[in-house]
């Protein structure tokens, strides 16, 4: 799967889930503050992302993905 | 680790529910994201409904002693003490059957799809007589 085409699926699923228009997942936009995430809604991202892209985000990187273009370089990275 | 189908026979020590209120008769850990339990719907459960059937609340009520059972187990093995578990949040149920009567035995499977801290959520089938009857997503939070 080329970036691009992560990224168009990664808004599509987010913006799904989250109930959240797509326009507003910007690369740069904070993910928690843009999706309204809390300690519990945090388990559904990392969930949706193991499910659709079979990438399993641990634990201790969380706090290194911050934005969405930090979440999608980290997808990209271990598909 | 985990030996093929392992039944874990000390469910008392993963879960602080006893009886009438605990829901899980047997607990078969199947590797670390996998496990199946089985309840017989006895005629004193707490959570039959007017009509003599186990309430959806009943079902929800052993798939979350279940999925708490097995997170609870998984500590256990990592050499961790073992937490109470608590039901967080659950989704996408959907009921797909005619709820168990006194009698039946449930069949339920859980898989842990997610783990962030202390929060995991799964996802669940519960079947009782090779029907399906319900199906959901659960976040299991550790206190």
């Amino acid at each position: 799967m080329e970036k691009d085409e992560l990224v168009k699926k990664m808004i599509e699923i987010l913006a799904d889930e989250f109930e959240v228009e797509p326009e507003v997942i910007q690369p740069e936009a904070n993910i928690k503050e843009t999706m309204h995430l809390d300690s519990l809604s945090l388990v559904d991202m990392v969930g949706l992302v193991n499910e659709e892209f079979g990438v399993e985000i641990k634990t201790p990187d969380l706090p290194t993905i911050k934005t969405f273009a930090d979440l999608y370089d980290y997808v990209f990275t271990r598909m | 680790m985990y030996s093929p189908a392992c039944k874990v026979t000390d469910i008392a020590s993963l879960i602080p529910q006893r009886s009438p209120i605990m829901m899980v008769d047997d607990y078969i850990i199947e590797d670390e994201l996998n496990c199946r339990s089985e309840l017989a719907v006895g005629a004193d459960n707490m959570f039959l409904d007017e009509t003599g059937r186990l309430s959806v609340e009943g079902v929800l009520e052993h798939i979350a002693q279940t999925a708490a059972a097995h997170i609870g187990y998984l500590h256990r093995q990592a050499g961790e003490t073992v937490t109470l578990g608590y039901i967080g949040d659950i989704k996408r149920c959907a009921v797909t059957g005619p709820l168990p009567a006194v009698g039946t035995t449930l069949h339920t499977h859980v898989t842990v799809i997610s783990q962030v801290g202390d929060v995991s959520l799964v996802s669940a089938e519960t079947s009782a007589e090779n029907n399906p009857i319900l199906n959901c997503r659960m976040k299991v939070a550790e206190g």
